[in-house]
């Protein structure tokens, strides 16, 4: 008897039920599983905003080679036709693009425009870049309503503006064939002008 | 507690509960070293994730664009004087910048003073983008005859009237240089030069200039000239871009003999 009372003695010392008696070992695993699955939401996070991001470098790439072809525009037409086939219309990227003219020793710094050109320009409402918009964008290259831009808004997609957080601007070296006014008549020359191209979500 | 309590079964069986609890805390400290391990890798992982191949997307842009900046400069038209269209002035006689050079190895085995303006002038275009932080070099190299046709460096240099203020460009923390900012260019101080370089080594940019400039960009291409005797003979057309970097070999190239360089000036007219 006096062995039984000794050994409930014992065994009940401290023992404040089956989860508290194990609260010191609890509280490491509850510290991992925490420390597991906040880990675990940051990667998976991380590594689908990175997926994204290299998605729209690859995407930004093929639609570049798409459009500028061997690196030389024809013409007008043949611009406006590269845009109408551009593959980049079907993923889930807005992107637009721009010629710019590059030539000259001493011709004005346009390139820092660029940016501020492009939040400037606005889609219709299937999403494509429309005239109005980017008409009084007077240094991109081409003429009156054929103007160099082509570009695709998702319809649910925001425009491009200062306040768009992730975008990819890439420029891309091209030669251009059009009438130039050289001391006042009219040329067909080629030159050189860079293709600006951004692409964000 | 007498010694034979001790020996006891039952205190032996009491002792192995109250080990229990112990136990229990051991593998879930046990747990949570694994699990640290794993969330450390997860975290390396997803601080590593993307990154070269980011870095091999960037490196093809590069390579990309110096290969188009190539067939751009093989496509240009370009006034005969040399200047571009933009300016022009007085007589209007257009042509290929590809013609004139040929035309130029035809006559001479060498350009003219308007082909090399001409050249300069169309990567000056072509480059604008990138004209505050790239400084490259543009060569036509025959490696088997072991020379080249045409060097043209185009450089980022302090001008020699206010040496002071690009050495506040570097320095801007000095108190002599309060008046200068953080990375601030001033591009009448400091400048893209563009020099046409006649050495003699057709190695001495792999030796001098390229493992001091840090990663180089490179695209190359074949073009072919005919002499004047009909010959066709190839030469390898490479342009050479990197950031800017002030490497003491690039600091004076007209004074540096190695290089052989003359300053191309825009403004002087060609004879």
């Amino acid at each position: 008897m006096l062995k039984i009372f000794f050994k409930k003695k014992l065994s009940k010392k401290g023992f404040i039920g089956p989860i508290g008696d194990d609260l010191p070992s609890l509280i490491p695993i509850v510290v991992s599983l925490l420390l597991f699955f906040t880990i675990f939401a940051i990667t998976l996070n991380s590594y689908s905003s990175k997926n994204s991001e290299i998605a729209k470098q690859t995407v930004m790439i093929s639609a570049s080679r798409e459009m500028k072809g061997d690196s030389i525009i024809l013409s007008y037409e043949q611009f406006k036709d590269r845009c109408d086939r551009l593959k980049l219309k079907y993923y889930p990227y807005n992107f637009m693009m721009a010629v710019y003219p590059t030539g000259g020793i001493n011709s004005s710094e346009e390139l820092q425009y660029v940016l501020t050109n492009f939040t400037k320009m606005s889609f219709d409402q299937e999403g494509k870049l429309t005239l109005s918009g980017y008409d009084y964008v007077d240094n991109i290259v081409g003429g009156d309503g054929e103007k160099y831009v082509c570009g695709y808004k998702k319809k649910q997609g925001s425009n491009f503006s200062g306040k768009t957080k992730s975008y990819y601007l890439r420029y891309y070296p091209i030669a251009v064939q059009i009438d130039q006014d050289i001391l006042g008549k009219k040329y067909v020359v080629i030159l050189p002008a860079v293709m600006a191209v951004i692409v964000w979500e | 507690m007498g010694i034979k309590s001790l020996k006891s079964p039952n205190f032996l069986k009491t002792t192995k509960i109250n080990s229990k609890g112990q136990a229990a805390l051991m593998d879930s400290l046990f747990f949570l070293v694994i699990v640290s391990a794993v969330c450390t890798t997860l975290f390396f992982f997803t601080v590593n994730y993307g990154k070269q191949l980011d870095s091999q997307i960037n490196s093809f842009y590069s390579t990309d664009f110096a290969a188009d900046t190539i067939k751009v400069v093989s496509y240009i038209n370009v006034l005969r004087t040399g200047m571009s269209v933009y300016d022009a002035d007085g007589l209007v006689e257009l042509d290929y910048l590809l013609a004139m050079m040929k035309e130029d190895y035809g006559n001479k085995k060498e350009f003219s003073c308007k082909t090399k303006k001409a050249i300069a002038s169309t990567f000056n275009s072509v480059l604008k983008p990138f004209s505050d932080s790239l400084d490259y070099a543009f060569y036509f190299v025959n490696k088997s005859e072991d020379r080249f046709l045409f060097l043209m460096m185009a450089i980022h240099e302090c001008s020699d009237d206010d040496p002071e203020a690009c050495v506040c460009y570097d320095n801007f923390n000095d108190p002599a240089c309060k008046n200068y900012v953080s990375g601030g260019n001033n591009p009448p101080k400091i400048s893209l030069t563009h020099y046409y370089c006649t050495p003699n080594n057709i190695r001495i940019l792999d030796q001098l200039v390229f493992p001091y400039v840090g990663k180089v960009d490179k695209a190359t291409s074949k073009f072919d000239f005919l002499d004047s005797s009909g010959r066709s003979v190839v030469f390898d057309a490479e342009l050479a871009m990197w950031v800017t970097k002030d490497v003491p070999v690039l600091r004076d190239l007209k004074e540096n003999k190695d290089f052989n360089c003359v300053p191309i000036n825009f403004e002087e007219p060609c004879p």
